[in-house]
């Protein structure tokens, strides 16, 4: 079934759309979630409590990307759980290493807006992004959004994993100048 | 400002950006399959001018096989004329022109003899002609470039398939 028609039984509420969501992107949903939190039953219950986001979410919201919007209400389930269970839990995989390395770019910064971060900091990582080359920003989407391992996104990228850590590493002290340049953060 | 600030703001990145992200494939797997692809391609081109070479030579061997005997029909008709016009020129009262016509015809009977002989004296030997040693090698060259495309190409969806299976099983359920 077409995104469009997904959206349109969304919006006539009628609940074959969570089946149809579920049919064509519970795998996709299932790997975003599992990127994170690398356990099997918890994956599953992010997934199923993204289809009860979006139902809750469409309407009023008219989603340009289906499968983005899923992959950014599961991420932020996966990682709500995270920080919920990480201290009951023993998460493995990519997401302590994905944490540490984003800690560098606000290590010695100082907060300058304290709470007004929010939208003005996606607003302002948004404008980075499309500043830096589409293969750059790539990686970088794959790694921090995705929560993907170097490996993975070496083997889509076509290069070396030294390379792609080269490019995350550049990336992430440009991130951090920018934020700097726009206010966001004192050194 | 905390990394985990971060990562949630990460979160909230333009769907665009992030599909366009989404939509670059396994670029190595790709170029791996390209490389075996363009192989292939050129075996089934070498399969493919082998196989017209061999259509080809083997096409000349026949139209030679059916012409031979056509010739040594129309030199036999030619003898023929000639030996009716040495009975006519007989008959005209020649006797010494009779006898130097019967010797030409003699003589010339066994002319298309030599390479009949040379080739049944080769085949007896055991030597293949050039004609059939050309048929093999393009038949050679013809099967075992069609072979290897063969194995490149299996081996090209091999790799894509399990690629899609990697995939599907990174995103299926345990």
């Amino acid at each position: 079934m077409e995104d469009q028609e997904i959206i349109a039984l969304y919006f006539a509420r009628n609940e074959q759309a969570i089946e149809e969501s579920s049919r064509k992107y519970g795998r996709y949903c299932y790997a975003v979630a599992d990127n994170i939190l690398k356990n099997h039953e918890d994956s599953e219950e992010c997934v199923s409590d993204t289809w009860l986001r979006s139902w809750q979410a469409i309407p009023p919201k008219r989603p340009s990307v289906l499968r983005m919007f899923f992959a950014e209400i599961t991420r932020n389930l996966a990682f709500d759980r995270y920080r919920a269970e990480r201290a009951k839990k023993r998460y493995d995989g990519e997401m302590p290493l994905v944490l540490d390395e984003l800690a560098e770019c606000v290590a010695s910064g100082t907060d300058v807006e304290g709470e007004v971060l929010g939208q003005a900091l996606s607003d302002c990582i948004n404008a980075f992004l499309k500043k830096q080359k589409s293969r750059d920003a790539g990686i970088f989407l794959r790694r921090y959004f995705f929560t993907e391992s170097v490996r993975d996104i070496a083997d889509r990228f076509g290069i070396t994993e030294n390379h792609t850590s080269v490019i995350l590493k550049r990336t992430r002290e440009k991130l951090r100048r920018y934020l700097t340049e726009e206010g966001l953060m004192h050194e | 400002m905390n990394n985990e600030d971060l990562y949630i703001a990460i979160g909230k990145t333009d769907h665009e950006l992030l599909e366009k992200s989404e939509q670059v494939r396994n670029r190595r797997l790709t170029a791996y399959i390209r490389v075996l692809a363009a192989a292939a391609a050129v075996f089934l081109i070498i399969s493919a001018v082998s196989a017209l070479n061999l259509i080809r030579v083997s096409g000349d061997k026949m139209n030679g096989g059916a012409f031979v005997p056509t010739g040594n029909k129309a030199a036999e008709a030619k003898n023929d004329a000639v030996y009716d016009g040495n009975t006519a020129d007989k008959e005209a009262g020649g006797v010494t022109a009779a006898a130097g016509n019967d010797a030409e015809i003699q003589t010339e009977a066994p002319a298309l003899s030599p390479s009949d002989a040379e080739r049944e004296e080769d085949l007896l030997q055991g030597v293949i002609p050039a004609s059939t040693k050309s048929i093999m090698t393009s038949g050679r060259i013809a099967l075992v470039s069609l072979a290897s495309a063969g194995v490149l190409i299996l081996t090209a969806v091999i790799l894509f398939v399990n690629g899609r299976r990697g995939k599907r099983d990174k995103r299926s359920d345990l």
